[in-house]
């Protein structure tokens, strides 16, 4: 049998919530669930996994505001708080269920999990999970990369000084988080456009991803396909997804997600439970919303779901990551003979699907790591830089304008429902670069309001804002976050322009937009 | 979208989110029967909105989603509180690249020109010029073609027959046959368009056989994987007409 490679790419991202004027908010539960859910469990699974001795590689991308969060003092208490409330829910739901066997056992299994989750959290890593991914990468499990500064989608960016800031900035945090350059850069959305590796080069960063048709419509066409990546004219890898590989654990109706063993997610206590009950837990002006806490399997295509059994879904998990393997084993099978080195097959996911959405998708990463590495002959799991190392020479391709949206290109960040932004967008990112330009030497006041400007300016064109417009969920708050940092914006730059700067106004923004604190303004200048 | 959360609203205020949903008319129905017009026209436009998704979008969707009654949120959209101009008042005109076939291009003329424009003696229409400098000659004959647009627009979709282009557009208008030059966007190129290459017969852009070969089975397969993710039809409305009169460029 032939040799091939893996690459799982975990990318984690969320846009930055924090407002330390509201008390509590829809949105920063976004935040809460991902570490409950997604962050800490997969942390346990490396974890486990290093116990264990097996050795692994994966690569994974944390962005910047993501990590800004992770780190935040007020964001940890808020957090803290969050969990809990959670874990007296569990606590209530363990006494309400007693008695109901199959019930109690799920009822004390989120007990045990969130009070796990905030032991790990507080003893383990002192408040600050990011410490966890740090001591992996020095392990050698984890290979850690980063993504533009606000997870802006760089297509649609037209001010060369502004992209080149947003891969600028986030290099410079992830190093001061990390301790280690990022050698890698995960494209928002794998929006990519002819030229942008040159900022990748510029900030050192020796590789990107791109969607397949980014590679396969590459000039010339590479030979490999997809299962090789190619130098960028200026050197920078260009690595393609594998659609075949995605679409597996991707698909909620054809992928693993949806089998009748996994957990449901839409049946959840915050929904299924009287008002009055679940009161204190949900949002306030009785919004019910996810806790959580959820007691039932996909079942199948019925509103009739019965129990979640978790055994169950363990053995389905381990299965899937078998057949996961099995499938990844004949593709390099029929590739191998083709090539002239080992097929490497890249699979990229966005992380919080893994724990949130698909609830046991930890585990199966955790199995698929355990019995990749169990039979190393047939696929080796590495990083974009180990395969580098290994096969420092790659055919030469410009790849081609794509991201991972529908239709494989811009649409879904450009459409009737978000375009109205660009205006708004560029036009600040080009008074950003005069103001930068103008006031080289700024100090006090007008220097904090530059650098402010700068924050609210980057803030504005995190792609989930347009993404959220488009896709239809909590639209009001994406509107509103986009007018709010453009509005902020413009405020900032008349009163620099001016020379007539609200100093209370001004510490108001700088306390609720926290970001980046060691920005300097004159990166904008070019 | 929970019947219970629709429960919590007065009969008016079903009336209201029904209309807002579009359906019409609701005078008359008990609300039993509005509740599952509703709940029907949500779940509906949810699955409207998704069908389009590919997987790792709809994968993301989920991220973001708290609560299955957020349509309803009362969440204020900023409007009051953080005003934003509707336009800078300058003269530019910018193009953004969506996919193949397709470019968005946002405007705006400073006012003091625009009423200049409008006073000029024979004054007949303002136009984008959507320019290319490569070979290529469209319907009109000319390396360039012309869209009419009015001067309340500030922002259209621009159907690009031929992918794989440099594009260049500029804002102008016309007066006294005479085509004048307001401002240019920055060059953009359109991708090629990966669903022309399905067509084409395997290897056929490259010389040695050996590449012909490369491109069977698993890669071809790939490829025709990613292709269908990579097809750029659009729902949007072709929104674009050559003007008639011969343009004279300045």
């Amino acid at each position: 049998m032939s040799k091939g490679y893996l690459a799982l790419v975990l990318h984690s991202h969320l846009p930055f919530v924090r407002d330390p004027d509201r008390e509590r908010f829809l949105e920063e539960d976004w935040l809460f669930e991902a570490i409950t859910e997604t962050y800490l469990p997969l942390l346990d699974v490396f974890e486990r996994l290093m116990r264990d001795g097996v050795p692994f590689r994966l690569t994974v991308s944390i962005s910047p505001t993501l990590a800004a969060m992770l780190q935040d003092g007020l964001q940890q208490q808020r957090y803290l708080q969050h969990l809990d409330r959670l874990i007296e829910l569990a606590r209530r739901e363990v006494e309400r269920v007693a008695g109901q066997e199959e019930l109690a056992g799920l009822a004390r299994m989120y007990l045990e999990r969130f009070e796990g989750v905030r032991e790990d959290l507080t003893t383990r890593y002192d408040g600050d999970l990011l410490a966890g991914f740090k001591a992996l990468q020095a392990k050698g499990a984890l290979e850690l990369i980063t993504t533009s500064a606000t997870h802006c989608f760089l297509p649609l960016q037209i001010e060369p000084c502004v992209i080149d800031a947003q891969v600028q900035l986030a290099v410079q945090q992830h190093r001061r988080i990390f301790d280690l350059p990022p050698r890698g850069f995960w494209l928002p959305e794998c929006g990519y456009a002819p030229g942008l590796e040159e900022h990748l080069d510029r900030h050192h960063l020796g590789y990107f991803f791109l969607d397949a048709h980014g590679i396969l419509m590459a000039e010339p066409r590479p030979r490999a396909g997809i299962f090789a990546p190619v130098y960028c004219p200026n050197g920078v890898a260009a690595f393609g997804r594998d659609p075949e590989s995605s679409n597996a654990v991707w698909s909620a109706r054809d992928g693993y997600p949806g089998h009748p063993a996994y957990r449901e997610f839409y049946r959840d206590v915050g929904f299924d439970l009287p008002l009055e009950y679940v009161q204190p837990y949900i949002h306030k002006g009785g919004v019910r919303v996810n806790t959580g806490i959820k007691y039932y399997a996909v079942t199948g295509r019925t509103e009739e779901k019965r129990l979640y059994n978790r055994a169950e879904a363990l053995r389905k998990a381990r299965e899937h990551a078998e057949h996961f393997l099995t499938s990844r084993r004949a593709q390099i099978a029929r590739l191998a003979s083709r090539m002239d080195r080992p097929p490497l097959i890249v699979c990229p996911y966005d992380a919080e699907l893994f724990g949130h959405w698909w609830f046991e998708g930890p585990e199966w990463i955790e199995s698929l790591i355990r019995l990749a590495a169990a039979d190393p002959a047939h696929i080796e799991m590495l990083t974009p830089s180990d395969y580098l190392k290994r096969h420092p020479e790659n055919e030469i391709a410009r790849p081609a304008f794509s991201s991972w949206g529908n239709k494989g290109y811009a649409e879904v960040w450009l459409e009737g429902s978000n375009d109205w932004v660009y205006r708004h967008l560029h036009k600040a990112a080009e008074r950003m670069v005069d103001i930068a330009r103008r006031f080289r030497n700024a100090e006090g006041l007008r220097r904090r309001a530059l650098n402010q400007a700068a924050r609210e300016m980057l803030l504005s064109q995190a792609s989930d804002w347009a993404f959220i417009m488009k896709t239809g969920t909590t639209v009001p708050y994406a509107v509103r976050r986009t007018r709010e940092h453009i509005h902020n914006f413009n405020t900032l730059y008349d009163s620099i322009m001016t020379n007539k700067i609200d100093q209370k106004a001004l510490s108001r923004l700088e306390r609720k937009y926290t970001l980046f604190p060691d920005l300097d303004y004159r990166t904008f200048a070019g | 979208m929970t019947r219970e959360r629709l429960q919590s609203f007065s009969l008016d205020e079903l009336k209201r989110i029904a209309r807002q949903e579009g359906l019409e008319p609701v005078e008359g129905l008990d609300r039993g029967a509005l509740l599952d017009l509703v709940l029907e026209a949500f779940d509906d436009s949810r699955q409207e909105r998704e069908q389009e998704n590919s997987l790792p979008i709809l994968g993301e969707e989920r991220k973001y989603e708290l609560s299955q009654d957020e349509e309803l949120a009362p969440e204020p959209n900023g409007r009051e509180e953080y005003p934003i101009p509707a336009r800078y008042n300058e003269t530019r005109v910018v193009a953004l690249v969506r996919d193949p076939h397709w470019a968005f291009a946002y405007w705006d003329i400073e006012e003091n020109k625009a009423r200049t424009v409008r006073k000029t003696p024979r004054f007949e229409s303002l136009l984008l010029r959507v320019r290319t400098e490569e070979n290529i000659l469209f319907d009109n004959a000319n390396p360039w073609f012309d869209i009419p647009i009015q001067p309340s627009d500030s922002g259209w979709y621009i159907y690009l027959p031929h992918p794989g282009l440099s594009y260049t557009l500029e804002l102008g208008y016309v007066a006294g046959g005479k085509y004048h030059v307001l401002c240019r966007s920055q060059p953009i190129r359109t991708p090629r368009e990966a669903a022309e290459e399905v067509d084409a017969p395997p290897g056929r852009r490259a010389g040695p056989a050996k590449e012909a070969e490369v491109m069977q089975d698993p890669l071809e397969r790939s490829l025709s994987l990613s292709l269908e993710s990579a097809s750029s039809e659009s729902a949007i409305p072709q929104r674009i007409t050559s003007l008639p009169l011969e343009a004279t460029d300045e």
